[in-house]
């Protein structure tokens, strides 16, 4: 790997990601990433697409000028760029209590969420906001309109579609200043998005997506059915993904709510022993999404909370180059 | 079933707690951990629940097996059939040692009963204790092991019988017979085999055991006594002796027995009682020693007392004894009473036959006997003496031609009014009518003696007499000593030629201390110093307590001997290897220390191998080596010559009297189809020593010994005390010190005078009786043992292994990373979940 692209790597590493305070800090180191990446184009989703030239016009922007075309014919062009289609892109960051969790530890203060400032780890919405500012910034750069909600029981904000040179700040800083609490409603917090969403656009769900399949069934088909693209970045924490914990504990709820009715019941057992059915309770689930992905013509990105942001990127722009072709633009 | 260590046993059952008390505090340490995906884990759970359970509790139940194994295997379980307890049937002979030494009073001062507890009572508190764990069809036989062991009751599955009779044995003055006891036991068991009918797998299942109770102290076990060896018969025809094999090495019974006593209590008893008439006629001098024994002698006091009937009383004297004292003697005078003052106490002897009983008696302590002691003495105001020799005349310008018979007339009576008459007798004219009213006899000229006159000696001496047997001084020669002597009853005999010394043999500066001189003893050797002899003969047939005078060159001047009581009776001398010397009249002994005897003595001495003649006044026969002449010595004219001979004279009587003496326990032989009776001291309790205590009389028990037909009594001599018979005969009794010493004897001691009869197992004895006690067991180890460590063993093994599998160690962890950084640096793992992170980099359509 070149020297470029491990700086970009280690950009947008968890560990120091998680050393970033504020968010705003962070975020920008998140771009600092990004755009190395760009530059040097070790993520196919970074690279831009040539798509036509047109005829100069005043007011464009000198540094498009085709100048071999110029050179050959005397008259000038621009390039124009697939990233000039404009497309409508709905991030969905999943705030419930579930995705407080992580074990990945930071420095003590430094967290740059409300997660991650109660308990100095990096967690699952640390890297859920990582991934989603570093999306808008990318969807921004390339002229999309981005919008942003984050949800639990019901959409608690939304930052409006928009394009607009400010955008990324009004998402980085709803994105940092959001509580993380109560339990997860999927389908309703995507229906109150859909209402407000007319045009056709590309949806990204961030969340862990410990719900039950039938809810990730049924929001998921109303998205698609209404002519939205979709795509689901299920983050999980690395402990989740492996259950390698070695000892007898008492596992307590994270999002039991003890003014909800669900009664917060702990259990008490022996990680080495229920080791074997978890996981293959937790492939099942996993597989599960993403065969409704598939089934709905969406898609679905599994990562580890303990990796570099990098790579769910790429795939999120790829996907976002997907959807922008498809629509012909 | 039971255990060796009972609370071994519990303690393991008590362990089987740990491992699930570990489980319960291991799960309340339980790390609390935030969860996100509890639904996925509940599920989990769910579907592993059950096998986990399982799981659990198998592990669970192999700790405690294991646990439980090994406790019990270090409990050491003995099965019933190994205790003979509930599947086999057992025959026990219950041995209660009610000899001398179970009167001990225990140390109980809240006691203020007067049948305070002894430690008779304390063994059979055990007895009881450890029949409670005899199986329901177990029969039960008591027998007491005091001299002479008897079976008091047949095996038994009457235990009703039994404690019945358990309550009726009562302490006895004889001395324990351990010995006897076991072969007794050992005979009645064989004798009271189960009927099996020719059932071999029943018999096996018999067992036999035999329980001793006792305290083992001293008195019960004589030094150095090893059971099963010491079986002697002689057959008198033959002279000769046999030993028999110890009567277990064939059997295989159990011996059980309590644990010895390990306390030594302070205990003061009458060592030895010697009375003797003073010279002037009218007073006794009674010279008691006691013993005192101990652990922890302390400075105490004690009282003493004397009695003799037709005596005074004597004030009681009191013993001040210093701490770690264990000896002193104490001397009383008792003057005669008038011949109308008698005392209240009952008569103890016969006057008419000239002889008295003395009783001493000490202030009561823990242990009865040894408190009194009991002796004949002579208290004829008189002695008469007669001197066989020739008649001589006292030609005071040469004393050589005096004859030894008027020198010993001379010394016997130096004065008028001395106690002694003198009666001259003609050699010639020796006959039972001659010697009638005659104490004692001395011959001047045994050489003159015609052979009736010897045998007429003989009779003499045995019937209580003492003869004095000197050289004739007028020969060389002294032939007549061959006949003389074996009619006298005597092993005596003279060797050779009178021997002619050149240089003048003196004699000892240190005399041999005798019976006989005791009264002269202080200057005894001052007046032995200026005696010499140039004339003696030498003799043989002796042994070394025998010699009265002794010569500076070793040999005897004066030695003195008790006549045989039985011509017949042969001398048995067993030797360390079992070899048998019967030596008799002919014996080959020509040292003075040969070792003769005139009773049978066993290597394992106890009172029951001795016999003694009571209705024989056995005499004594005294023999000088030199005759009391100035041609052969010095000795008429010596200071010691008077003392010398009056002593004899007397202290021969007395020892003579004396001898009518037994100790508690013995047979004694008198005449045949008699009755002895014994006049006890006027105490309030009755006396004792039967064995078994006649409740249904309220009248005072007195003690006798019956003799057989054949003249041996059919009983032991049971208690300490004075006996006559209807002809008048007087015997005193008294118990041996031995009998009643309390030292304790050492367990090692034990276990090896055991060890011939296959070992000794001890019951720890417990204070309270009403629980059972614990069995301590010479053995560390039972057949049981084993298997239960294997068993431990194999669980801990298949715990381990099982703990391991159900931990799922060995399950390959899905998704773990060998490798912390995961910084691209790649994911290993097949079909986890991580790799499909890993795939789904770079996007999936």
């Amino acid at each position: 790997m070149t020297e470029r692209a491990m700086r970009a790597e280690q950009y947008l590493a968890p560990e120091t990601l998680g050393q970033l305070a504020p968010f705003e800090l962070r975020a920008r180191m998140i771009v600092e990433g990004v755009m190395s990446g760009m530059h040097r184009s070790p993520y196919q989703g970074l690279a831009v697409e040539f798509a036509e030239h047109r005829q100069y016009a005043p007011g464009d922007g000198i540094r498009q000028m085709d100048w071999k075309v110029f050179a050959r014919t005397d008259k000038l062009y621009i390039k124009r760029y697939v990233q000039e289609t404009n497309l409508d892109v709905v991030v969905l960051v999943d705030c419930s209590n579930s995705m407080r969790f992580g074990t990945l530890s930071m420095k003590r203060g430094w967290g740059g969420t409300d997660a991650s400032r109660s308990n100095d780890r990096w967690t699952k919405f640390d890297h859920a906001t990582a991934c989603a500012a570093a999306l808008a910034y990318v969807c921004l750069h390339q002229g999309d309109r981005v919008g942003l909600g984050l949800f639990d029981e019901e959409l608690r904000t939304q930052v409006k579609r928009s394009s607009q040179r400010d955008q990324w700040r009004a998402i980085v800083g709803a994105l940092s200043g959001q509580p993380v609490q109560r339990k997860a409603q999927l389908g309703r917090s995507v229906d109150q998005m859909l209402s407000r969403v007319q045009n056709r656009a590309l949806f990204v769900i961030v969340s862990d997506f410990l719900m039950g399949l039938d809810e990730i069934r049924t929001t998921l088909a109303r998205l698609t059915h209404r002519g939205h693209d979709a795509m689901l970045l299920q983050t999980l924490d690395r402990q989740e993904l492996e259950f390698s914990i070695d000892q007898p504990s008492r596992f307590e709820d994270l999002e039991a709510s003890s003014a909800s009715s669900d009664v917060a019941q702990a259990l008490e057992t022996d990680p080495r022993a229920v080791r074997a059915a978890y996981l293959e309770l937790l492939r099942e689930h996993v597989d599960g999404i993403n065969r409704i992905a598939r089934g709905l013509n969406a898609d679905s990105v599994l990562c580890d909370t303990h990796e570099s942001v990098g790579p769910v990127l790429a795939s999120l722009l790829d996907r976002r180059m997907h959807f922008a072709g498809r629509r012909g633009g | 079933m039971t255990f060796a260590h009972p609370a071994l046993a519990w303690t393991a059952l008590g362990a089987v707690a740990l491992p699930i008390v570990i489980h319960l505090l291991f799960r309340r340490r339980r790390v609390p951990l935030e969860w996100a995906a509890m639904d996925l884990l509940r599920e989990a759970v769910r579907r592993t629940n059950r096998r986990t359970k399982f799981e659990q509790w198998i592990l669970l139940v192999l700790r405690t097996l294991a646990v439980l194994a090994a406790g019990l295997a270090i409990a050491v379980p003995m099965a019933s059939d190994e205790l003979g307890l509930q599947d086999r049937r057992t025959t026990w002979m219950v041995v209660v040692d009610n000899g001398a030494t179970s009167q001990l009073v225990t140390d109980d001062e809240s006691s203020q009963s007067q049948q305070a507890s002894r430690e008779l009572d304390r063994l059979l508190d055990e007895v009881r204790v450890a029949l409670r764990a005899r199986g329901e069809r177990d029969r039960v036989g008591v027998m007491t092991a005091a001299a002479r062991p008897t079976v008091v009751l047949q095996p038994t599955a009457d235990m009703v019988e039994v404690e019945r009779v358990l309550s009726r044995v009562t302490a006895s003055m004889t001395p324990s017979d351990l010995e006897g006891a076991l072969r007794i036991a050992r005979e009645t068991l064989s004798a009271s085999e189960f009927d099996t009918e020719g059932d071999e797998a029943a018999s096996t299942r018999e067992l036999r055991k035999i329980f001793i109770a006792s305290g083992f102290r001293r008195g019960a076990l004589g030094e150095g006594q090893v059971f099963g060896q010491t079986s002697i018969t002689v057959d008198d025809t033959t002279q000769t002796a046999t030993q028999d094999e110890g009567p277990f090495l064939q059997d295989s019974i159990e011996i059980l027995a309590t644990v010895p006593a390990s306390d030594v209590p302070t205990d003061i008893r009458i060592r030895s009682l010697e009375a003797r008439m003073l010279p002037s006629g009218d007073a006794l001098a009674v010279r008691v020693v006691l013993a005192r024994e101990g652990s922890d002698v302390r400075a105490e006091e004690s009282k003493v007392g004397a009695f003799a009937d037709g005596f005074a009383s004597s004030t009681q004297r009191v013993v001040r004894w210093d701490a770690g004292q264990t000896e002193a003697t104490v001397e009383f005078q008792l003057t005669q009473e008038s011949a109308t003052a008698r005392t209240s106490q009952a008569a103890i002897s016969n006057r008419q036959d000239q002889r008295r009983a003395v009783r001493v008696e000490l202030s009561e302590d823990r242990l009865r006997p040894g408190n009194n002691a009991y002796t004949i003495v002579d208290v004829r105001p008189e002695i008469e003496v007669g001197v066989v020799g020739r008649r001589g005349s006292l030609d005071m310008a040469d004393l050589e031609k005096i004859p030894a018979s008027l020198w010993i007339a001379r010394a016997l009576s130096p004065m008028v009014g001395g106690g002694i008459r003198v009666r001259e007798i003609d050699p010639s004219a020796l006959d039972s009518r001659a010697l009638l009213g005659l104490d004692a006899v001395i011959l001047a000229r045994p050489d003159l003696l015609a052979t009736t006159s010897m045998e007429t000696l003989g009779e003499f001496a045995r019937a209580g007499g003492v003869v004095v047997v000197l050289p004739s001084g007028e020969s060389l020669t002294q032939s007549w000593s061959a006949e003389l002597f074996p009619r006298l009853g005597v092993g005596l005999r003279f060797t050779g030629d009178v021997k002619v010394l050149e240089t003048p043999l003196r004699l000892a500066d240190e005399q041999p201390r005798t019976p006989l001189l005791s009264t002269v003893r202080p200057e005894l050797d001052a007046l032995s110093s200026p005696v010499e002899a140039n004339r003696l003969i030498e003799c043989t047939g002796f042994t070394t307590g025998e010699v009265v005078l002794l010569y500076a060159n070793g040999l005897p001047l004066v030695v003195a001997q008790s006549p045989r009581l039985d011509q017949q009776t042969a001398v048995v001398d067993v030797t360390a290897t079992g070899k048998t010397r019967a030596s008799g009249a002919d014996s080959e002994a020509s040292t003075p220390n040969a070792s003769t005897s005139n009773t049978p003595t066993f290597k394992a001495s106890t009172p029951l191998d001795q016999t003694q003649r009571a209705d024989s006044k056995a005499g004594l026969i005294v023999v000088f080596t030199s005759a009391p002449e100035l041609s052969w010595t010095n000795l008429p004219v010596k200071p010691l010559m008077v003392p010398l001979l009056q002593e004899i004279v007397r202290a021969g009587l007395q020892l003579a009297a004396s001898r009518d003496e037994v100790a508690v326990g013995a047979v004694i032989q008198a005449e045949p189809s008699t009755t002895l009776q014994a006049v006890t001291s006027p105490t309030a309790e009755p006396p004792l020593g039967t064995a078994l205590r006649d409740t249904s009389s309220q009248s005072t028990f007195e003690a006798t010994v019956s003799m057989g037909a054949d003249g041996v009594a059919l009983d032991v001599v049971p208690v300490a005390g004075v006996w006559r018979s209807e002809n008048q005969l007087v015997l005193a009794s008294n118990v041996r010190e031995d009998s009643i010493a309390l030292t304790p004897i050492a367990v090692e001691q034990l276990r090896a005078a055991f060890a011939p009869v296959g070992g000794i197992t001890w019951t720890a004895s417990s204070e309270n009786s009403n629980e059972d006690p614990a069995r301590m067991t010479t053995k560390a180890w039972s057949l049981w043992s084993w298997p239960l460590f294997v068993i431990a063993l194999l669980a801990l093994l298949t715990e381990g292994v099982l703990a391991k599998i159900f931990s799922h160690m060995s399950f390959h962890r899905a998704g773990v990373s060998e490798s912390t950084d995961s910084r691209g640096t790649g994911l290993r793992g097949t079909g986890s979940i991580l790799d499909r992170v890993r795939a789904t980099r770079g996007g999936a359509s």
